[in-house]
């Protein structure tokens, strides 16, 4: 046994009372991880597409920019990125999934059709740089979302896998050794006091023919 | 009386004979790697510019520094050998530099960024040098940027205070931007009607306009914008009616027919298509200009030619550099 326990029936009780909540624990904890698991994979398909999503805006991007910057000359963009210093809002939500405080990332919305700046003498292939880059911007704040999303489960999905391991492998297994502990001697104390209440009895029974027997002979004397 | 430009375009002569050759793009293309090429204008008429910017800046940044500083090098000479209404002809070509830096110079007091760092984003190649732009940059605000603009005596330095002491109330960049491009549009058409310049000049400028008009028709196609507030005054082909038309068509709709100088790009599938026909039509029309040795069209068309050589060296280097497939790149070079 790994911790002293008085063997006495209400340890018993209590343990088999834990018992059953240690297996019910566990068996609510298994509901929950293949619940995460499920969500998980599902968001393994939208991460992996947020990726492609991201890759395709990211070479356009980058295309854009090196035509621009060609055509249009690197001053023209940098003249143009002095007046582009906004900050970007993102919103960002916490949803509760399964008991899970989760992100949910909200990407930018650019209001794509405003002109910061005179659209005269800004050449077609920079405004289009511009656009993409914007397209950037939403497919790098989706990717962000999807993957902290993912990690968060999947953290999460690691933690309940090591609580049911817990639970399955140590503490269920403790507590049934516990109370088979318990009950073998609270067993073995029954059968002495039966041993020993049937000595009692034998010895009873043998004062009473004792005593029957001299009541005889005095009779017959 | 016409402008003296007998020594000038002797020079522009000279400059012309110094552009690349019109192989040279194409052996570059099937030629080797981002070294061969720099080794390629090591040799050429930006070695100078090159090895200067090689002692500051990274490979490619040291290209584009050097194919900048030969341009402004090449455009200062222009209005250092030239005098008079020669003089004022070639600013007023090399104007729509001092529109660009002046605007740089705005959105870097916009967005509160040092002198430094609005100077990157400037190119000196008109009558405003680096160190009028380096102090209107520094200034405090755009009205004291103003003033230093009205101590250089340059033509847009009314219209900038003007829309400076817009800004200072309304702090609308977007306003103050649109103000100096139609001041600066204004200017242009009057300049190229008081200066003694040939009738085909004046056509070039006004066509210029129109050009300037069909783009920003397009740029601003699928864009709530009011085209109204864009459209220029001064062009000759395309009128309100029809930039209107075109504004409001969505991308991918063909251009409608148009009339004039303006006429190759009607029914152009999309934007770059229609910029492509536009170049052209407008080097046309250059290309005939320069034929007067004694007259600015000769300028002009140089300016042109150093633009789009300037434009290809860019273009070249950065598909060397990042190892763009060749087949693609000389479809993009011939795009040119």
């Amino acid at each position: 046994m790994a911790e002293n326990i008085a063997p006495t029936r209400s340890n018993l009780l209590q343990r088999r009372d834990q018992l059953k909540l240690a297996v019910r624990g566990a068996d609510l904890l298994k509901r929950k991880r293949d619940a995460l698991i499920g969500e998980f994979f599902a968001l393994v398909k939208t991460s992996l597409a947020a990726r492609r999503a991201l890759t395709e805006a990211s070479q356009e991007a980058y295309l854009s920019l090196f035509l621009a910057n060609a055509w249009d000359g690197p001053e023209s963009l940098r003249s143009l990125g002095l007046a582009e210093g906004r900050a970007l809002d993102v919103e960002i939500k916490v949803e509760n999934l399964f008991g899970v405080k989760v992100p949910q990332v909200q990407p930018p919305e650019f209001g794509d059709a405003e002109l910061p700046f005179s659209p005269m003498g800004v050449g077609a292939r920079t405004l289009d740089t511009a656009a993409q880059f914007r397209a950037l911007t939403e497919a790098i704040v989706r990717v962000a979302a999807t993957e902290t999303r993912l990690r968060r489960i999947g953290e999460e999905i690691k933690k309940t896998s090591r609580r049911v391991n817990a639970l399955e492998q140590l503490v269920i297994p403790n507590i049934g050794r516990q109370i088979k502990d318990i009950r073998s001697v609270l067993d073995q104390r029954a059968l002495e006091e039966v041993t020993v209440l049937k000595r009692i009895k034998s010895k009873l029974e043998s004062r009473d023919d004792e005593r029957q027997a001299k009541e005889r002979s005095r009779t017959a004397a | 009386m016409a402008a003296d430009f007998g020594y000038v375009n002797a020079r522009v002569r000279g400059l012309r004979s110094r552009l690349l050759p019109e192989g040279f793009f194409g052996e570059q293309v099937g030629a080797g790697g981002f070294a061969e090429l720099s080794a390629a204008l090591a040799q050429s008429p930006y070695a100078r510019e090159l090895d200067e910017a090689r002692a500051e800046h990274g490979p490619l940044a040291a290209v584009d520094a050097a194919l900048a500083r030969n341009f402004v090098r090449v455009t200062g000479s222009l209005l250092d050998a030239s005098r008079g209404a020669a003089h004022e002809l070639i600013a007023l070509l090399l104007r729509r530099y001092d529109l660009a830096n002046l605007k740089a110079v705005v959105r870097g007091l916009h967005a509160g960024r040092t002198a430094d760092e609005t100077m990157v984003a400037v190119l000196p190649a008109g009558s405003l040098n680096a160190s009028v732009l380096r102090a209107m940059a520094g200034a405090e605000d755009a009205a004291a940027a103003g003033q230093v603009l009205a101590i250089a005596r340059h033509p847009l330095s009314e219209a900038f205070r003007k829309g400076a002491a817009a800004y200072r109330d309304d702090g609308d960049l977007l306003r103050f931007e649109v103000a100096l491009d139609r001041a600066f549009h204004a200017q242009w058409i009057a300049d190229a009607k008081r200066l003694p310049a040939p009738a085909g000049f004046r056509r070039w400028a006004r066509a210029e306009i129109d050009a300037t008009n069909l783009r920003t028709a397009l740029k601003l196609r699928d864009r709530p914008a009011d085209p109204a507030d864009y459209f220029l005054a001064g062009g000759r082909d395309l009128t309100p009616a029809v930039y209107a038309r075109i504004a409001s068509l969505p991308k991918g709709e063909p251009l409608p027919q148009l009339k004039g100088v303006l006429s190759p790009v009607s029914g152009a599938a999309d934007a770059s298509e229609a910029e492509s026909r536009l170049v052209g039509a407008l080097d046309l029309i250059l290309r005939r200009l320069s034929l007067d040795p004694l007259d600015v069209g000769l300028v002009a068309d140089y300016l042109r030619r150093k633009e789009r050589e300037t434009a290809q060296l860019r273009l070249l280097a950065r598909g060397k550099y990042y190892g763009v497939p060749r087949a693609a790149l000389a479809k993009e070079l011939g795009d040119a």
